[in-house]
């Protein structure tokens, strides 16, 4: 620094005209805070994140919540609503039903049944009373029953297939105990006139004594919705069990459904036979027995009732009907009389 | 690494940052009379001296984590106070640091008498011309008056006088020169009065 930027008497006399210093209690408070600021720094870097758990949960919480706006509650109703009146029409044919075939079991029936009690377990008043509780799992159901009508539409070009062997009438007896509320009240009474279905044997036989109503609707609520699907796949080969009438005649038709659609006919047969008149169908029959039906129909003189099964086969069967009727039954009702 | 006195600001205020509180106390030392006289004498108010004085040193405190010695520790001490002496300015709606006569003065300026050495004088001519210097520098524009003082208090060079008030080394030059030459030009004066007393 040049002579001109600097001047020892001025310097010399500055630092004799400036030697204020800043008051001790000044002083005293600044080295108190920065030795303050130095002492607490550990403790404030632990205490930083306190605020992490409850961040946490309300994200969850509002996460949660989003979902819940998403589905629209007049979505989750019509459809709790539109099951108990499918349910309560499938009632009543149930229960005059005959019961099923022996190879229809009774515990592998019962199974499938779970999936739906959750979409509309709950009656009107339960649906109010637990959906604070259970929003989650009404939306849950709501995907599910979306899913499973998308797969029971899938099947419906196979449905002629199915309708021969579709000995479900156990599973559509015990589906409304499972399924609505509404019909919950009619339950006990239907479930105690029917014939003692083999199906709701497993389901009565854990509360034998106790209440109608209260014994058969505890079980159905304490299932979680979030498992159904995974007791619908996991009880696929128990259902597959009781739709082997279905598979063997697929295979004898020589038909290209395959083993797993089988499985998830077997698992959506309840409500398609529900849903169709069947009183022929509902006793299952091979071909062989449903073409000596025919043949003695016709060999007593039964000649419409003949023409009538005939019909009735080629209902069933479609296009491989006339591939597996013989010669002469083909002949005596030609599939221009089928109409 | 404890602080001990012999240690670098730089080192101390490390220190001080890893949660060495003593090392703050040697900073508070070495440092304190300087910042204090330059806020002082900045804004001629002790009250207000005071109150700036505590935020510069507490903005050093909540600051002390992101220090990195990048440069000298007083560039970075007294840019903190020269920042909290501009926002005191700008709320007080006096904001006149930049000075507009720089260039103006100069050839005034290299005609100002040159250095003089100072001779031993009375008790009396000393508070007087102590009196007198500060009112020299109170009366300097303020970005000279800045300069004067950051070179005075803080010992800083031209080029850390410009790295604190963001300006260049020249202007930084310019300002001490025409400071220097009004200071002297009042010492001139008062030895003028001095002698004149004395006869």
């Amino acid at each position: 620094m040049s002579e001109m930027e600097r001047d020892s008497r001025v310097d010399t006399a500055w630092k004799a005209a400036s030697r204020e210093e800043p008051p001790v209690a000044l002083d005293d408070a600044i080295r108190a805070a920065a030795r303050k600021a130095v002492d607490t720094q550990p403790r404030r870097a632990r205490d930083k994140h306190w605020w992490y758990p409850y961040a946490a949960a309300a994200t969850v919480a509002v996460i949660a919540a989003g979902l819940l706006q998403v589905t629209p509650p007049e979505q989750v109703t019509p459809t709790i609503v539109a099951d108990a009146d499918r349910t309560q029409k499938q009632d009543a044919p149930a229960v005059v039903a005959p019961a099923p075939p022996p190879e229809a079991s009774p515990p592998t029936m019962a199974a499938p049944a779970a999936p739906p009690s959750k979409i509309a377990g709950p009656s009107p008043a339960l649906v109010k009373k637990e959906s604070r509780e259970s929003e989650a799992q009404r939306a849950a159901a709501l995907a599910q029953n979306a899913t499973q009508n998308a797969t029971q539409r899938e099947l419906d070009a196979t449905d002629k297939l199915a309708q021969p062997t579709k000995p479900a009438k156990p599973t559509k007896r015990t589906e409304p105990a499972e399924r609505t509320e509404g019909a919950a009240a009619n339950k006990p009474a239907q479930l105690q006139a029917s014939p003692a279905p083999a199906a709701r044997a497993p389901l009565a036989e854990p509360f034998p004594g106790a209440p109608q109503s209260s014994a058969r609707s505890a079980p159905v609520e304490r299932r979680d919705s979030s498992t159904s699907n995974a007791n619908a796949m996991e009880s696929a080969p128990a259902q597959q069990a009781a739709a082997a009438p279905s598979a063997a005649a697929a295979r004898l038709a020589g038909s290209a459904v395959g083993e797993q659609r089988a499985q998830r006919q077997a698992m959506l047969s309840k409500d398609e036979v529900s849903a169709q008149p069947r009183a022929k169908t509902a006793t299952p029959r091979s071909v062989e027995d449903w073409i000596k039906l025919i043949r003695e129909l016709r060999s007593e003189g039964r000649i419409d009732e003949a023409r009538k099964e005939i019909v009735a086969f080629r209902n069933a069967y479609g296009e491989q009907a006339d591939s597996l009727l013989p010669q002469d039954l083909r002949e005596f009702a030609p599939p221009a009389a089928k109409q | 690494m404890p602080a001990s006195a012999a240690s670098s600001d730089e080192d101390l205020m490390l220190a001080y940052a890893a949660g060495d509180a003593a090392a703050f106390d040697m900073l508070y030392a070495r440092h304190k009379g300087g910042v204090y006289r330059y806020l002082l004498r900045q804004c001629r108010q002790p009250g207000i001296a005071d109150e700036l004085f505590q935020d510069v040193w507490m903005n050093l405190v909540r600051a002390r984590e992101s220090y990195a010695p990048t440069a000298k520790f007083t560039t970075w001490l007294y840019r903190l106070a020269h920042n909290r002496m501009i926002d005191h300015f700008r709320a007080s709606g006096h904001l006149t640091l930049v000075s507009a006569d720089d260039e103006a003065h100069e050839e005034a300026v290299i005609a100002l008498p040159g250095a003089r050495s100072m001779q031993p004088e009375s008790r009396a001519e000393n508070r007087e011309l102590g009196e007198r210097l500060r009112a020299a520098v109170a009366a300097l524009p303020p970005a000279q008056r800045e300069a004067f003082l950051l070179q005075q208090e803080a010992e800083m060079s031209l080029a850390e006088i410009a790295a604190v008030t963001g300006a260049g080394v020249e202007t930084v030059k310019s300002r001490l020169r025409y400071a220097l030459s009004k200071l002297r030009s009042e010492l001139a004066d008062l030895d003028e009065d001095l002698q004149e007393g004395l006869r």
